[in-house]
């Protein structure tokens, strides 16, 4: 029976948004993001609603990958970790190669953006993948 | 470890990169006129450029191909709702966060979404239906 644990995705939204916060914080990476990004809020303190946009952006992450990793059975944090890796490896690194040679994005940037994507997915594996559900859980279909 | 086939791997890259390059042949004026650097880049031949692009396919498809590997038989709609999915969880995501964040336009995004959304739907059909 494959499930979705809720509650792990509620929790790795919540672990994965504010190590991102931190992230890009005066504490983290904020200061290469302020010199290199050509948006607005870079290294300034969102506004409420951003924050909660970026929230919501989380949460809706960490539901996908919880219904990917269900669909995948998988079987552990390590098989997790692994997975993770894959699809930042597919999905990240490939956007981010692409954006430094076509669109002239500055490598200090890609590697910011690109890292904070490599962190939030290895986090959101390693909480998906530890905590799995429970037989009660919210059970997921074939797509 | 799931099975997987390197042909439909290597081509369904091919087919990605092809229809790739059509997105952005037919779309590359519209592109042009929000990203200067991407105007500058047509003008130059440098064929490097497509080999990085081609693995980056290869990659995608691997990826994709062991996924779905791993899901047991999905059939053809099933391997394209898939990727599908990917988009809108892992692609779409990463779009969004940057015209939020990083003041992309939404042309620019669009563009690399729609090419992302077709890429992904046709790499999945094709790793999912030929295993």
């Amino acid at each position: 029976m494959r499930r979705i644990n809720l509650w792990a995705v509620i929790a790795a939204t919540l672990v994965t948004f504010l190590v991102s916060s931190l992230y890009y914080s005066p504490l983290g990476f904020g200061h290469v993001w302020q010199e290199y990004s050509a948006g607005p809020v870079a290294g300034s303190k969102p506004s409420v609603g951003l924050a909660l946009g970026e929230f919501a952006r989380t949460l809706f992450l960490a539901y996908m990958l919880a219904y990917f990793f269900v669909r995948l059975g998988v079987t552990g944090w390590q098989d997790a970790l692994r997975l993770g890796l894959y699809l930042w490896a597919a999905f990240s690194a490939t956007q981010w190669v692409g954006g430094i040679m076509w669109e002239h994005s500055p490598l200090p940037l890609a590697a910011l953006h690109a890292g904070d994507w490599l962190v939030k997915i290895l986090l959101m594996a390693l909480i998906l993948g530890t905590w799995r559900a429970k037989p009660n859980a919210r059970e997921v279909g074939h797509a | 470890m799931p099975e997987i086939n390197y042909l439909a791997v290597l081509v369904a890259a091919a087919a990605a990169f092809v229809a790739s390059a059509v997105w952005y042949i037919a779309l590359g004026k519209e592109l042009a006129k929000v990203t200067a650097a991407f105007a500058e880049a047509q003008q130059q031949r440098q064929p490097w450029k497509l080999l990085v692009v081609l693995a980056e396919h290869l990659v995608i498809a691997a990826v994709l191909a062991y996924l779905i590997g791993r899901m047991g038989p999905v059939g053809l709609p099933g391997a394209a709702a898939i990727g599908a999915l990917l988009w809108l969880g892992l692609a779409a995501t990463q779009w969004v966060g940057a015209m939020v964040w990083e003041k992309t336009p939404w042309q620019l995004a669009a563009i690399h979404a729609g090419d992302w959304l077709v890429k992904l739907i046709l790499i999945a059909a094709i790793v999912g239906a030929w295993r």
